[in-house]
């Protein structure tokens, strides 16, 4: 059906009448993560306490020392692992780690996200 | 001083001990997915990255390059190696699938064109077949491909690994951190999820095959990685011709492969509507044009899981801002920007299958119900997540 010229004039026609609605920025439906800096801007970084946000780890994750997957293994966070953290993008694909006590790492992927208190 | 020997006896006892208790990976290499007439060695003109993957042997050469990198990865059960120590059956083993290589003509800039590049990261276990466990599709875009051959294989080589600006993400940094995550995801992480079929519709690039074959991989390889980014974990790869299996063409010819796909539990048929555009003028009289590019998407559980559908022939849009017409190349651009616009589209849908959102499924829907869409949406989202 939809191979049909017919069908594919109308669809035009009534995408352009759409034009209107089409033209808003989209949301941004995964604002949960801190803005993007460097890896070394964002160590020498002091986050806010209003900064640290709950997350739970959705799949486990390995936390490095760098942003490199050959660097040092500190710890890895089994899946469901909820913590209070700061994190933020490092823009790469690699997240940075903060805890309270002022303990960092990276982390690589999309694995954690921000959860209600 | 006797306590101190003892120690550094079961250290030395130890060290070797752990690192013998990793499991084996089987680096394969670099491949490419067999496509019907295509030639086996590497061809230029359709992948002009196998110049660089398959140059030489040994020392200097980028598989060797690629390999060292890999074995240096730091992983608390696993390491990489070239051959396993004991191959018998269940020895799991790593390969890289070029999936698309597309360089589109740049009207904007002579002899130069947008380069597009898909991957996909396949582990995979032996045994009496070579069944897949887990799949990571990726996708770069990158503007200012020469077409000039040495000026082309530089742009490639910085592209892949040696760009002169320290934070630039690679291609092989950003294939090596994906190689540390997913060797540590479980095969039931893998969401059964398959992109199906990509039909085009007959007036989509019509009378030129080479540009909807690519169109065609280019959709599906797209989608699939935004979803993959989108859930956080692997999907099923999209397959090619015979659906159920993977061929691939290693740079060692005698290394093919063919890997078969987990079965999958739903299945996302895509057709790519025809191109369209909206002129208006100002009251300076002025012309203004909106482009618009449109997907229909269609859910279907596969017949183990019941065969029923969620939603079908969902028809969802995406449009560019409006931009005044000047005259130049404005089919080259206009089909540059309709690219943009599918690919832009393919990441906010990967986002409605993770997070459906009632009002943008309503403002992007057209020519079907968005209540229906986004009611299917949520349905497939819950058994996904």
């Amino acid at each position: 059906m939809l191979q049909s010229p017919t069908r594919a004039l109308l669809l035009a026609a009534i995408l352009s009448l759409a034009a209107c609605a089409s033209t808003k920025p989209l949301p941004d439906l995964k604002s949960n993560i801190t803005e993007r800096k460097s890896a070394e801007e964002l160590i020498r970084y002091e986050p806010k306490s209003d900064e640290f946000k709950p997350y739970l780890f959705q799949r486990s994750s390995k936390l490095r020392i760098k942003n490199d997957p050959s660097s040092k293994i500190i710890k890895q966070f089994e899946e469901g692992t909820q913590t209070i953290a700061y994190i933020a993008s490092v823009g790469d694909g690699w997240f940075l780690f903060r805890n309270k006590a002022g303990e960092y790492g990276f982390f690589f992927g999309n694995a954690a996200i921000q959860v209600s208190k | 001083m006797r306590k101190l020997f003892f120690l550094v006896l079961f250290v030395s006892w130890l060290s070797p001990t752990l690192a013998a208790d990793l499991v084996e990976i089987v680096w394969d290499g670099f491949a490419y997915p067999v496509q019907p007439g295509q030639p086996e060695r590497c061809d230029t003109q359709r992948n002009p990255m196998c110049i660089i993957l398959e140059s030489g042997e040994g020392r200097g050469s980028y598989s060797t390059r690629f390999s060292d990198k890999i074995k240096s990865l730091v992983d608390t059960k696993y390491s990489f190696v070239d051959n396993a120590s004991d191959e018998r059956g269940n020895t799991l083993h790593l390969a890289v699938s070029i999936g698309l290589e597309w360089p589109i003509p740049d009207p904007a800039r002579e002899k130069e064109s947008l380069y597009l590049f898909c991957a996909t990261i396949l582990l995979y276990k032996s045994g009496e077949t070579l069944s897949l466990l887990n799949a990571k599709p990726i996708c770069f875009t990158q503007p200012g491909l020469p077409s000039e051959p040495a000026e082309k294989k530089k742009f490639l080589t910085e592209m892949l690994y040696a760009s002169a600006q320290p934070k630039a993400i690679t291609i092989e940094k950003r294939i090596l951190s994906e190689i540390s995550e997913i060797i540590n995801t479980r095969p039931s992480d893998l969401k059964r999820l398959a992109i199906r079929s990509v039909k085009l519709n007959g007036a989509v690039f019509k009378g030129e095959s080479s540009k909807r074959a690519m169109l065609r991989d280019f959709i599906a390889e797209s989608l699939a990685a935004a979803l993959s980014e989108e859930f956080g974990k692997p999907i099923i790869p999209p397959a090619l011709a015979n659906g159920r299996q993977i061929e691939l063409r290693f740079q060692d010819l005698q290394k093919a492969r063919t890997i078969e796909l987990p079965i999958a539990t739903d299945f996302i048929d895509v057709v790519v509507q025809p191109f369209s555009k909206k002129v208006k003028s100002d009251e300076l009289g002025y012309k203004y044009e909106t482009l618009f590019s449109m997907l229909t998407l269609n859910h279907q559980k596969s017949s183990g899981a019941g065969g029923e559908s969620h939603f079908s022939n969902v028809n969802l849009f995406s449009s560019s801002p409006p931009r005044r017409i000047t005259t130049g190349n404005e089919l080259e651009l206009d089909e540059l920007k309709h690219l943009n616009l599918l690919r832009n589209l393919s990441l906010e849908i990967s986002k409605q299958f993770s997070r459906p959102n009632k009002v943008w499924i309503t403002e992007r829907t057209v020519g079907s119900e968005p209540g229906a869409a986004f009611e299917g949406l949520v349905k497939l989202s819950r058994e996904l997540n």
